[in-house]
């Protein structure tokens, strides 16, 4: 009977207590074998014309034999206001609810225009203009959109009261001029050759209705007024957001007419709900591999997809005894990947040796390769004058923790005795941020898919973010590359970059994983690839 | 009514020693509500600003300060992760919480009361025994575990409930929580039908109730207008003791049946160090603790009048 499902649940469920604390975590994230890269188009340095935005996609839109798509996970939506929205679930509702001036193509990272029609770059690459379409309006008859509104959301961004946590991403920006109603210039202090990345609708992008945001004033985060497919319904903070297909849209229908996002804080309850048809979509799938199983035999969907997640190991080059080459170089031999993905991420992971992730602008595999070598790592570490072995601390949130035991006995191997620190999410990223001593770290993220905004994170005294665990300063190297403007040039420079970054063990590429979810197999239209969090729900449907 | 006085008067330096603790022990504890908000997009920057807008770059005396003037005005503050009043979070929670208590409330008196009743009256037969193991199961069975079982029974294999929500009608509010108030009384049920069972069997041996007996009233009215009246007493006092420890139990009830309430509140405010929510969601339950309380001392007159002399 049921039973013995019933008591893998509850196993389950006391897994899903320990995790309970992280909200937008790459988990169950990962790229595969089945996913190729996509090309990096590095729009940003073309001083041209940008293509013009396609907002219809080719061919006829889909009907959908069913109205409504819910979509839970445990994770909760605390605001969906863009210039404080951080997480996957919140993205689920500003992604369709709001529109940048780019976007990334369909399954790609390739950028292409959304509320812009066509844009250029001067030559000195401190000036970009954009063409905006002229069919916008604003939501619930907030108006028809113009010039100003991008200026005004840009502004709104950057006022220091507003105190957007974004705001500091795109401190290179001076200036939004309005050149007419439907022409808007941003001017850049220096050049940024990722600066079209920017503007796609993630944090600083999704241009908010400023009038909106007047007249809500601390509501509008649950109020939100954009210009996208679908338009805020209804919703609890934290429990559940509704949005429905917005009348005004200037783009063809979206085939659901309604999607219902909703917390579901115990995984268990998500699977019951997933079996006996309340929901259609886990946005995660279980942690448990036997109960993906079973969903799979039951003839629901697991959906493996590429958000060109990498997973690191991260180490702070100023401390003992990370501060040694040889060390470092030793954990780099320690490391077995395959046998750390067969482990961990068994079927949604791919080695990864380079620092910057698959499907970035700038990615290169022509860096060197530490292969597991037991051996090695023993005589390196002897070298650097640890003969009887060391002991290090490993700092990892609760969600990497099956990987950190991997990764421990792997390093226990050598002689490097781990002993593991496992903290919730919000302990773990203010620890990094304040500098509290996170100087071994297993970790990762999502970033718009350009090699200076990961990098810089990591590397960049300047520019440092939850994963500047190195405490290196490679600021200059790095600023050299973001404001070159030849794409091949600036390609080669973060070659060579990632050369020094691994010749240096400055950190240990692990993988790249794919994110997973699960859903009823009637429900069609999932990407392959999504170069930031959420989903474009406008292209799903109900077979 | 003096009692009743001095009961509420003791209300305030329960009140106020549960705020203090909570306030000091929130921000001792390690992560900070700005990094929980951020995530990996966190940087020491936006941290900071997310901190300021949020006002706990303060010195902590301060935000002590004004916490506890907000307090005298019933003003709970802000969550810091929703800007909204905590007051109206609160508001919305507190309701689905206390039916949800109350429901798991009725449902361990209405099943444990009759079944120590049964096992006191047919003591040592299988019945009695029977009783027994079934209290001892409800007893040692935690929550989350009735609650999956419950879940898998009445909304997979037969499914005739709703597995979450709290319902839009009545008949869906009502639907929606017979599972939670099953499972959250039932740790009760074992409890409750074994102290029934023992002062039952106790009373049972007075004089008076011999008395009773002797001056030839029916069974059933010497166990119901004489026996278990006075029986009642130690019951009343385990339900009102442990209405703290229902609260707890709604928080896991709460969680695995996708509930509103104040249990999903606490812990999401938890997960994101939303101090302001946390220290309301305490100071309320700890009000209503002290309230119900007093409300099981008044009980106490109702089902014994002796304690009123």
């Amino acid at each position: 009977m049921r039973f013995f499902a019933t008591l893998s649940v509850l196993a389950l469920f006391l897994a899903a207590c320990g995790g309970a604390a992280t909200p937008a975590a790459p988990t169950t994230a990962a790229p595969t074998q089945a996913v190729t890269a996509q090309q990096p188009t590095p729009v940003a340095a073309k001083p041209s014309t940008g293509t013009p935005a396609p907002t219809t996609q080719p061919g006829a839109a889909p009907t959908s034999s069913k109205d409504t798509l819910t979509i839970v996970f445990q994770a909760n939506q605390g605001t969906l206001d863009p210039h404080f929205a951080a997480t996957n679930q919140e993205m689920l509702i500003i992604r369709n609810v709001y529109n940048g001036l780019l976007k990334y193509k369909p399954d790609t990272t390739e950028l292409t225009g959304d509320l812009a029609t066509s844009w250029d770059m001067s030559q000195d690459g401190l000036t970009y203009t954009f063409k905006l379409r002229q069919d916008v309006e604003w939501q619930k008859g907030f108006g028809h959109f113009t010039a100003n509104d991008v200026k005004a959301s840009f502004d709104r961004l950057r006022a220091p009261e507003t105190k957007s946590p974004f705001a500091g991403a795109i401190s290179m920006l001076k200036e939004v001029q309005v050149a007419d109603d439907y022409t808007v210039k941003f001017i850049l202090s220096e050049p940024y050759a990722a600066f079209p990345q920017l503007l796609t609708d993630y944090r600083v992008g999704p241009i908010v209705n400023v009038k909106a945001v007047q007249q809500y004033g601390q509501d509008y985060a649950w109020n939100p007024i954009g210009t996208g497919p679908y338009q805020f319904d209804s919703g609890t903070p934290k429990q559940e957001a509704v949005i429905v297909a917005n009348p005004t849209y200037f783009g063809p229908q979206p085939p659901i007419k309604k999607i219902i996002t909703r917390t579901v804080p115990d995984q268990n309850a998500e699977v019951v709900g997933l079996e006996n048809g309340q929901y259609d979509m886990l946005l995660a799938a279980p942690d448990d591999p036997a109960v993906v199983d079973r969903l799979a035999k039951e003839g629901y969907t697991l959906n493996k997809f590429s958000r060109n997640l990498p997973e690191v190991l991260l180490m702070n080059l100023t401390v003992a005894p990370f501060d040694n080459l040889q060390v470092r170089q030793a954990i780099a031999y320690a490391v077995d990947r395959q046998q750390l993905i067969d482990l961990a991420w068994p079927g949604f992971g791919t080695p990864w040796y380079s620092p910057v992730p698959d499907g970035f602008v700038g990615t290169t595999t022509d860096v060197p390769h530490f292969e597991h070598d037991v051996s090695k790592a023993k005589q390196l570490l002897s070298d650097a004058g640890y003969p009887n072995g060391v002991d290090v601390t490993l700092n990892v949130y609760d969600v990497q923790k099956l990987a950190s035991d991997v990764l421990s006995e792997q390093l226990k191997q050598v002689g490097i005795r781990v002993t593991e620190e496992v903290l919730d999410q919000p302990t773990f990223i203010g620890r990094v941020v304040q500098n509290q001593g996170i100087n071994f770290s297993l970790h990762c993220c999502q970033r718009q898919p350009d090699a200076d905004i990961i990098l810089s994170d990591m590397f960049s005294p300047k520019y440092r973010g939850a994963i500047y665990i190195s405490h290196a300063d490679l600021e200059s190297e790095l600023h050299a590359a973001r404001t070159e403007l030849d794409p091949a040039k600036r390609q080669q420079m973060y070659v060579d970059l990632q050369k020094k970054i691994i010749n240096d063990v400055d950190m240990i590429p692990l993988a790249m994983l794919l994110d997973r979810s699960v859903s009823v197999s009637s429900l069609k239209g999932l990407p392959t690839l999504e170069a930031i969090w959420g989903f474009d729900f406008s292209r799903m449907y109900f077979s | 009514m003096r009692h009743v006085f001095s009961r509420l008067l003791q209300l305030i330096p329960t009140t106020v020693g549960a705020l203090v603790v909570v306030f000091l022990l929130m921000r001792v504890l390690p992560g900070d509500p700005a990094a929980a908000m951020l995530g990996t997009n966190a940087t020491p920057q936006a941290v900071a600003d997310l901190k300021s807008q949020m006002g706990l770059d303060k010195p902590l005396p301060q935000q002590f300060a004004e916490y506890v003037l907000g307090l005298a005005h019933f003003d709970l503050g802000r969550s810091l992760a929703l800007r909204t009043p905590v007051t109206t979070l609160i508001g919305q929670a507190v309701g689905p919480t206390l039916l949800l208590t109350l429901c798991g409330t009725a449902v361990s008196v209405i099943v444990g009361v009759p079944l120590g009743v049964i096992a006191a009256l047919k003591r040592r037969t299988w019945i009695d025994y029977a009783a027994s193991v079934g209290a001892l199961s409800g007893i040692s069975v935690p929550v989350f575990v009735w609650a999956l079982l419950l879940l898998l029974a009445f909304t997979l294999d037969w499914p005739i409930l709703p597995s979450a929500g709290a319902g839009d009608n009545p008949v869906d509010v009502a639907r929606s929580l017979v599972l939670p108030a099953i499972a959250t009384g039932f740790f009760q049920v074992g409890l409750i039908a074994r102290v029934t069972r023992s002062t039952l069997l106790s009373v049972l041996a007075d004089d008076y109730v011999r008395t009773a007996r002797a001056k030839g009233l029916a069974p059933t009215a010497v166990i119901a207008g004489h026996a278990l009246r006075n029986a009642l007493i130690p019951v009343i006092t385990v339900i009102g003791l442990n209405f703290g420890t229902l609260l707890g139990g709604a928080v896991v009830v709460e969680t695995v049946f996708t509930r509103p309430g104040l249990g999903r509140l606490i812990l999401d405010a938890i997960n994101a160090r939303d101090y302001p929510v946390i220290q309301g969601v305490m100071i309320i339950s700890v009000v209503l603790v002290v309230v119900l309380n007093l409300l099981t001392d008044l009980l106490y007159s109702v089902a014994d009048p002796r304690v009123r002399a």
